[in-house]
């Protein structure tokens, strides 16, 4: 065990791996500061960079970017009013009021050492938790990965809230589009309409960075074209001390647990996991009236609990091969690509790659509170780069990216035509995550229930007579019973947020 | 009609199921008497989707009212010329880059000129105009990209 996190140490600390680490962590925070430019875009369009690279060097760049675009949205939403990504959704809540007053730097503060706490302790959180959940999932075949993936399937719907209909229209369309090409059991080919290029199915990184990347970047026109430009604020002097910062120790506690916890339930994000923290702290908090007038209690709980949730969500993605939210839905196609299958054997057979992601999360929340600390003003000016500018330069890597992974073509197609499916859906408020999430989880359901009836001889009482299996698909079908009583009786519906 | 984008919308949504619904039909039958195929969970998707394209058309024709979230037709305009750039782009991308490879041009040949020609063209459109800074930005850009990707990352640039 020892020698292992030795090597796993060697691997994430190795010059090549702390470069890559220290220069994702900055594009992450670049993207995340950047309205427009999301952590999932960062991440996408890093993994035909990095593809290249040793897995714990790759991987480094990419948590870099996740912790830092993770981070460094609630920038711009405390600065200017406006969120740099989904998970700083919650920080508008209370983040401007303090620019308001001139106690910006204060509110910087907070984010930043909340963010490092949540994430410090999401990272226990992997290193501890994943290993023993591998154990556990060790003895999970056919039919349990079959319930995990259909559980998976059923948070997607909770995910389209208020917009059921059109987010379960889309999962159908990821599960749908997942199937093209070979099938992996019979060898028969599906939907391929006589393409070559579509054998092997669809790529999913170039489905994804023009879902994700190219129809953002026609979304951003939009506010280019309406000469919409963001004056950076002035950062106040005065920031938060630490022992102003330690008074609210049990805030960071309770929003890294929810944070963490949030993370592992598959298919849910940093945006759900500010909000309940947000709402917990201020149901327990001594002073709720001063919520929503600037009140670093809830930032606290905002802040910490966002970026608890990047090692909350690698837990279930490295363990069990489902990704906790959409950004590791992405990093699953990096593991893919590195030739490496995310799930408990991964924790037998590769070790040290899972250890040297371990460390690599954490050397990369260490990068981020250094920069956060240290260049908060400097990363406060990036909203002064020209849309004019950014965008084509996006543009270009969203093709050169969709274009490096295979030198195919044909990928090419597939993200032009991923980035004009995704802007059309954006505007057709159709949700995006319940389609990639649908498209991962599609192997997963199909590949597994097959199999599960193969080995029990067509016996459907297999899925409901192992405890585990069982139980995935009680839970999976009370979620879904209480949806539709929800949307029988509209109640609490809640607009879904991209 | 109540709702134009979600009646379009579930009206392509069903013309897809009756594609993919042909090619699954198209599939031979299995060899063996295995009860689930390689046809079945496509047959389940699509019948389900046609089911719930099917409430969607009823929605757009006698729900609420509604536009989806189309921008006014002064942006949506020069976003359509910027997504025909993208596809030029693209085009050049595959087609210059083919012609460079077939006759020997150096490697990275299509991927610079087209790159170079689409940011100065897109920095442009997307009313960023200025005369001196446009080219030597896509300039700069251009090199950035090659000597991240072909020299650093050894990606075959066309």
């Amino acid at each position: 065990m020892f020698e292992t996190i030795l090597e796993a140490a060697r691997a994430a600390c190795s010059l090549e791996a702390i470069v890559a680490n220290f220069i994702g962590t900055a594009l992450g925070i670049v993207f995340g500061a950047l309205p427009g430019l999301t952590a999932v875009m960062g991440v996408a369009l890093l993994i035909p960079l990095t593809f290249g690279l040793a897995p714990v060097t790759a991987f480094s760049a990419l948590l870099g970017m996740f912790c830092g675009a993770i981070y460094a949205g609630s920038i711009t939403a405390i600065l200017v009013s406006t969120p740099g990504t989904a998970a700083a959704a919650a920080t508008m809540l209370e983040g401007p009021k303090f620019t308001a007053r001139g106690e910006s730097l204060k509110a910087l503060d907070m984010t930043t050492l909340g963010s490092f706490v949540g994430g410090i302790l999401s990272c226990v959180a992997l290193t501890t938790v994943a290993p023993q959940l591998a154990r556990f999932a060790l003895d999970f075949s056919a039919p349990e990965y079959f319930s995990l993936g259909l559980f998976g399937l059923t948070v997607v719907a909770t995910l389209s809230e208020g917009a059921l209909l059109k987010g379960t229209i889309a999962a159908c369309l990821g599960l749908i589009i997942a199937m093209i090409g070979m099938d992996p059991l019979s060898g028969d080919m599906r939907m391929t309409f006589d393409q070559p290029g579509l054998i092997n199915g669809i790529a999913l990184v170039p489905a994804l960075v023009g879902l994700y990347a190219l129809s953002q970047v026609f979304v951003s026109l939009e506010q280019v074209f309406r000469g919409t430009t963001l004056k950076p604020a002035e950062i106040s002097r005065e920031g938060l001390s630490l022992k102003e910062f330690w008074l609210y120790k049990k805030i960071l506690l309770l929003s890294s647990a929810i944070g963490i916890f949030i993370g592992i339930v598959p298919a849910t994000g940093a945006g759900t996991a500010s909000f309940v923290a947000y709402g917990e702290a201020k149901r327990m908090s001594k002073n709720p009236e001063q919520f929503g007038h600037g009140s670093l209690e809830g930032l606290c709980a905002t802040e910490t609990a966002n970026n608890a949730v990047t090692g909350g969500a690698l837990i279930p993605l490295l363990t069990l091969g489902v990704p906790g939210d959409v950004v590791t839905a992405v990093m699953l196609g990096a593991l893919m690509i590195q030739g490496i299958t995310p799930g408990p054997l991964l924790f037998q057979n590769q070790a040290p790659l899972v250890y040297g992601i371990f460390i690599a999360l954490f050397i990369s929340n260490i990068f981020m509170v250094l920069m956060g600390m240290f260049t908060v003003r400097l990363f406060s000016k990036v909203v002064l780069i020209p849309g004019g500018i950014l965008l084509p330069l996006v543009t270009t890597l969203c093709v050169v990216g969709g274009y490096a992974l295979n030198n195919s073509n044909f990928d090419l197609g597939v993200m032009g035509a991923f980035g004009v499916l995704g802007y059309v859906m954006i505007k057709a408020r159709f949700p995006l995550a319940p389609l990639l999430l649908a498209m991962i989880l599609s192997g997963i359901i199909e590949t597994n229930f097959r199999r599960a009836l193969d080995i029990s001889n067509n016996d459907f009482s297999v899925f409901f007579t192992r405890p585990i299996c069982a139980a995935f698909i009680g839970i999976s079908a009370v979620i879904l019973l209480n949806l539709l009583r929800k949307q029988f009786f509209k109640k609490n519906v809640i607009p879904l947020n991209n | 009609m109540k709702n134009k984008t979600d009646f379009f919308c579930s009206l392509a949504l069903l013309a897809a199921c009756v594609l993919l619904g042909h090619q699954i039909w198209l599939l031979p039958a299995p060899a063996s008497k295995a009860i689930i195929t390689a046809a079945t969970f496509p047959t389940w998707i699509i019948s389900f989707m046609t089911l719930l394209s099917c409430v969607l058309l009823f929605k757009s024709l006698f729900g609420a009212k509604g536009r989806g979230d189309w921008p006014e037709r002064p942006i949506f305009i020069p976003i359509l010329m910027m997504g025909l750039l993208i596809l030029a782009y693209i085009a050049g991308f595959i087609l210059l880059g083919d012609y460079a490879m077939q006759n020997d041009f150096p490697e990275g040949t299509g991927f610079v000129i087209t790159t170079w020609l689409f940011l100065v063209a897109a920095q442009y459109m997307a009313r960023y105009r200025h005369l001196v800074r446009v080219p030597l930005i896509a300039t700069a850009m251009t090199a950035g990209m090659f000597t991240v990707f072909s020299v650093l990352f050894k990606v075959p640039l066309p």
